[in-house]
């Protein structure tokens, strides 16, 4: 058999507890909503961090171009001066530095001299070159 | 989610007053029994996800930081807590023409152990079933039945006593 809700359940039913008041009602609020504007800056940590880590990568990257760049261009100018150097005069060193490299820059360096020389004063040639006396280059060449 | 929206302002709109009266089993003083539900409600508002059964945590909730608030009470003076006891307003919304008959029901429930009367309380003006009050309550749903049963035998008696009078 089911009972039904007897006069007592009832007559208690009726009663209706107090309400709360707005103030609790806002203190509720004032805890709960921080924590709504509190999610678009919670997110926004990791896209901060994102962006941080970014710009601290393209800094490297950036540093690293750039040493490589002064590196290969003090090179190029060292390189440079070296063959200014040894072009410009037909030095002892010059020479040593064109036959180390390979025996074809030896061979247009002294091209190169030779053609300098042609348009310059004979003096270069003496010094620079060749200063023996025609005994000496025939003894040399094995001519006696 | 059993018995309520996503919006906090549903749940206590629909659930704020027997939170109230719930807390004021404990905590006699309105004001106290305020910040109760005031602490219990968003602890629950924040994890009501995490749990099975929201309206029993709910309501578990608040007796856990009724009781919390108990202890701190007990070590006041039996003077303060007498004081705090007559100064303490009705639980009810009375209507003018019922007032007499309220209070006696009011008095009746007040007198009721703790056990039976939060019990009744769930059940009557919190609408939890048996299963939910046991959750709440950490009892079993014939314990629920039960104490339930007992409250209001106890409180009928002591309301023809009154009656009599």
């Amino acid at each position: 058999m089911i009972e039904g809700p007897d006069f007592l359940e009832l007559e208690l039913a009726s009663l209706r507890p107090k309400p709360i008041s707005d103030e609790l009602r806002q203190r509720i609020e004032n805890r709960l909503q921080p924590r709504r504007f509190q999610q678009p800056r919670r997110a926004a940590h990791p896209a901060l961090a994102s962006c941080v880590a970014a710009i601290c990568l393209l800094a490297v990257v950036v540093c690293g171009s750039m040493n490589r760049y002064s590196a290969s261009m003090s090179g190029n100018r060292s390189v440079r001066a070296n063959d200014a150097r040894y072009h410009a005069e037909p030095t002892l060193r010059s020479y040593q530095l064109a036959f180390c490299r390979s025996p074809d820059e030896f061979q247009r360096l002294l091209n190169q001299h030779i053609s300098l020389t042609s348009t310059t004063t004979s003096s270069v040639v003496r010094v620079g070159a060749f200063t023996r006396s025609e005994a000496t280059l025939a003894t040399l060449l094995g001519d006696n | 989610m059993s018995g309520g929206s996503d919006d906090w302002t549903d749940w206590l709109d629909r659930h704020g007053a027997v939170l109230l009266l719930f807390a004021r089993q404990w905590i006699s003083n309105r004001s106290d029994a305020e910040d109760i539900v005031q602490e219990a409600f968003v602890r629950f508002w924040r994890r009501r996800d995490e749990v099975a059964e929201p309206l029993s945590y709910l309501y578990a909730s608040v007796k856990h930081c009724a009781l919390d608030r108990q202890r701190h009470q007990r070590r006041q003076s039996q003077r303060e807590e007498a004081t705090a006891r007559a100064e303490c307003e009705s639980l009810f919304s009375h209507a003018a023409e019922q007032a007499e008959r309220e209070n006696a029901i009011e008095e009746a429930l007040c007198e009721l152990p703790e056990f039976q009367r939060e019990v009744l309380v769930l059940k009557i003006w919190g609408e939890l079933t048996f299963p939910q009050i046991g959750e709440a309550l950490q009892i079993s749903v014939n314990t629920a039945a039960s104490r339930y049963r007992y409250a209001l035998e106890k409180l009928r008696e002591s309301l023809v006593k009154e009656s009599i009078r």
